[in-house]
């Protein structure tokens, strides 16, 4: 930065942020042209947006988890600290141990596996399809990515239903939702979320050069070869991010509850429907916030590993 | 080593484009053969069809005589370095060696014990553990020719391998690649669109335009005597000399000019007939004084090329440039007589294109290629030369 002063003048090079000296001191001084008082103007509305609707909250939740606040009842006018009491519950509690695994099985068989695995496996058998197929393809796997949750949902109810479409194809007259109500989730949330993943996975596909490719081809590797050789280990980076990432949505989602209510007897539980049901229907804002902290702990441990090993690649 | 042979070869892509049209051509066992033309030309199409990496339309691939047009690559006992190296980054310099070795599953001992021997006669050893990203860029070069010998293919196809490396390191990798090549004695195709590394390289070579192949020879017969215009103008470090030329009992009228008609095309010039006639600034020799067969024009450019000057004369209704050493100092506005060398003149038709010829050149002479590779070493030209002008 000193010597970009010498270059550039006073003037421009004060107007530099420089890393060891910090940011313009004083008074009067200029940000890129900004004053020191307009440029806080220009940041406050977002920094009180964000104060607002996520940091307090979030913090508001902290508070709540260590308190026996409720909805209703004598502990919703008179809400007192519990200390640690809402999470030792929680650890012993049957029903949200339930929650936790049903919660386990829906991340890894619809994200980790279906999304995933599906996505990359698309990705991988539609490079070498005629372009017009491909594209269709793609559109049809994208439509159902970014039609809203509330719909699918409903689609998916009329489709599964005893008297629903597949009912009308296949004839089983199945209650899928009541009968196979996990499965049918996985089935959904698969059927929903791979096209994010296929569409990374093409795009980091489409980084790999030709050449590579065509170097193991020649040396004879069959298609295999050239997935474990050549296409893994240069997307490896692609698919760490996108395992973060559909883990992390997909350990929050909500979606379930619009199909399934977390029913029949808490089969689909996930913890995010858990925590909405016992903060709102049973009144437990306390255990609700608590059970939240862990949720928050838990992303917070997922994503600091995926980062690690993101980091342990470069 | 095997010889490779294309037959009929038609590659059209989507759309009507017709990268190789109806392509003959035969590359004999040992031979380090360059297919030279403009970008576009076909060239690349040509090497990746014999790989097996494009599906021709029509026509055949022969490898060591056997059809291969159907066998995917990796059966064609072929190795193809390409432009950019394609070192696979995540693997070492020993791996990516080894790496046609992993893929036939030799057991890894044995396949970096052979990867280490060829990178040992590469000059590779010390790099053995690094990544290519750690590697210059002629040290890659090095390593995608190591992988290509320990494939232990039959034909080594080369995809402008130099064309990364800067001027410098071109030099010495040219020089590198010619010993290699004669050492290994493996039949080689090379691709460039650099004239220089072609006639430096190669024992033969076709040069292409828009898919079809305008003529095949050994370096030197395609310089000197090009079969038509298209290769007329391509060959040469400077433009050729191309002027417009009427037949006159006996001589050529070039403006106001007259020069002998060359030995050996006299048949072929009835009188009265228009010509092109094209000789190369190198072949041209600038006078002070008259000259018989000479250009009269004052000097109307000098270029410098370093050891030489390119001169442009005009004069008596012709525009001819002659290549002539820095020592001769010539000024603007001197007046010269541009003289060619009548060795050197070609005649086409300006009609076709082809070159006109007498009896003689009619069966141009075939030189086993191979058999000039063996006694030819750097200077692979000069017995080239020998060999064709027979």
């Amino acid at each position: 930065m000193r010597t970009a002063g010498s270059l550039l003048g006073e003037d421009l090079a004060e107007a530099i942020p420089s890393g060891d000296e910090g940011a313009p001191r004083g008074r009067g001084r200029s940000t890129f042209g900004l004053s020191r008082w307009a440029a806080t103007g220009f940041l406050t509305p977002s920094i009180v947006l964000i104060g607002v609707f996520l940091a307090f909250p979030a913090i508001w939740t902290l508070y709540l988890g260590i308190t026996n606040y409720t909805l209703f009842g004598f502990t919703a006018a008179h809400p007192h600290i519990v200390g640690t009491q809402n999470y030792s519950h929680a650890v012993s509690n049957p029903e949200f141990l339930n929650s936790l695994r049903v919660t386990v099985v829906y991340v890894l068989s619809s994200a980790v596996i279906g999304q995933c695995v599906l996505g990359f496996a698309l990705a991988w058998k539609l490079r070498d399809w005629h372009s017009w197929v491909r594209q269709a393809l793609e559109g049809l796997v994208i439509v159902a990515w970014i039609v809203p949750s509330v719909v699918v949902a409903f689609l998916w109810i009329a489709y599964l239903d005893p008297t629903g479409t597949v009912d009308r194809i296949g004839g089983v007259g199945i209650n899928w939702l009541l009968h196979y109500p996990l499965q049918s989730l996985v089935v959904f949330n698969v059927w929903r979320g791979t096209a994010f993943s296929m569409m990374l996975f093409a795009a980091a596909m489409q980084t790999v050069p030709p050449s590579y490719l065509e170097t193991a081809r020649l040396a004879g590797a069959s298609g295999w070869a050239q997935l474990r050789d050549i296409i893994l280990p240069s997307t490896k980076g692609h698919i760490l991010t996108d395992l973060l990432l559909i883990t992390l949505w997909t350990f929050n989602d909500f979606t379930p509850y619009l199909l399934t209510q977390g029913g029949p007897i808490h089969q689909t539980d996930v913890l995010g429907v858990y925590v909405y049901q016992q903060a709102f229907n049973v009144g437990a804002m306390g255990y609700g916030a608590a059970i939240s902290t862990i949720m928050l702990v838990i992303n917070l441990l997922i994503a600091v590993v995926y980062l690690r090993l993101l980091r342990r690649r470069t | 080593m095997a010889d490779v042979a294309v037959e009929a070869l038609t590659k059209e892509f989507a759309g009507g484009v017709k990268a190789l049209d109806q392509l003959d051509l035969a590359v004999e066992e040992g031979e380090f053969f360059a297919l030279l033309g403009p970008s576009g030309c076909g060239k690349t199409t040509l090497l990746r069809s014999i790989a097996g990496l494009e599906r021709p339309t029509s026509g055949k691939v022969l490898i060591g005589g056997r059809d291969v047009t159907r066998t995917p690559p990796g059966g064609r006992g072929i190795a193809m370095v390409f432009q950019d190296y394609a070192l696979l980054p995540h693997m070492t310099v020993a791996d990516n060696i080894a790496y046609p070795l992993k893929i036939r599953h030799v057991p890894k001992a044995q396949r970096l014990e052979a990867a280490s021997r060829t990178a040992a006669s590469l000059g590779l050893d010390q790099y053995l553990k690094r990544r290519p990203a750690e590697l210059s860029g002629g040290q890659q070069q090095r390593v995608a020719l190591a992988r290509a010998i320990t494939s232990r293919a039959k034909v080594f196809l080369l995809d402008e391998p130099l064309s990364n490396l800067d001027a410098q390191l071109r030099m010495e990798a040219r020089i590198f690649l010619k010993r290699l090549q004669q050492e290994l004695a493996v039949t080689t195709i090379y691709v460039t669109h650099d004239q220089s590394e072609a006639l430096a390289l190669a024992d033969r070579m076709a040069v292409m335009e828009r898919g079809v192949i305008r003529q095949v020879g050994p370096p030197v017969e395609v310089y000197l005597r090009p079969d038509n215009l298209f290769v007329a103008g391509f060959m040469g470090a400077t433009p050729i000399n191309l002027l417009e030329a009427k037949v006159d009992t006996g001589v050529l009228r070039v403006g106001d000019n007259r020069i002998g008609i060359p030995s050996g095309t006299q048949a072929g010039l009835s009188s009265g007939r228009q010509v092109t006639v094209a000789v190369r600034p190198e072949h041209v020799s600038l006078s002070d004084a008259a000259q018989t067969g000479g250009f009269e024009g004052s000097v109307v450019l000098v270029e410098h090329l370093g050891d030489d000057d390119l001169v442009t004369l005009e004069g008596g209704g012709v525009t001819i440039r002659a290549k002539v050493n820095i020592d001769d100092a010539v000024q603007l506005g001197d007046l010269r007589w541009a003289v060619p060398n009548p060795e050197r003149v070609l005649v086409f038709d300006p009609s076709t294109g082809e070159r006109i010829r007498g009896q003689n050149a009619a069966a141009p002479p075939r030189v086993a290629p191979h058999a000039l590779a063996k006694d030819a070493g750097t200077g692979a030209i000069g017995t080239a030369a020998g060999g064709a002008g027979g």
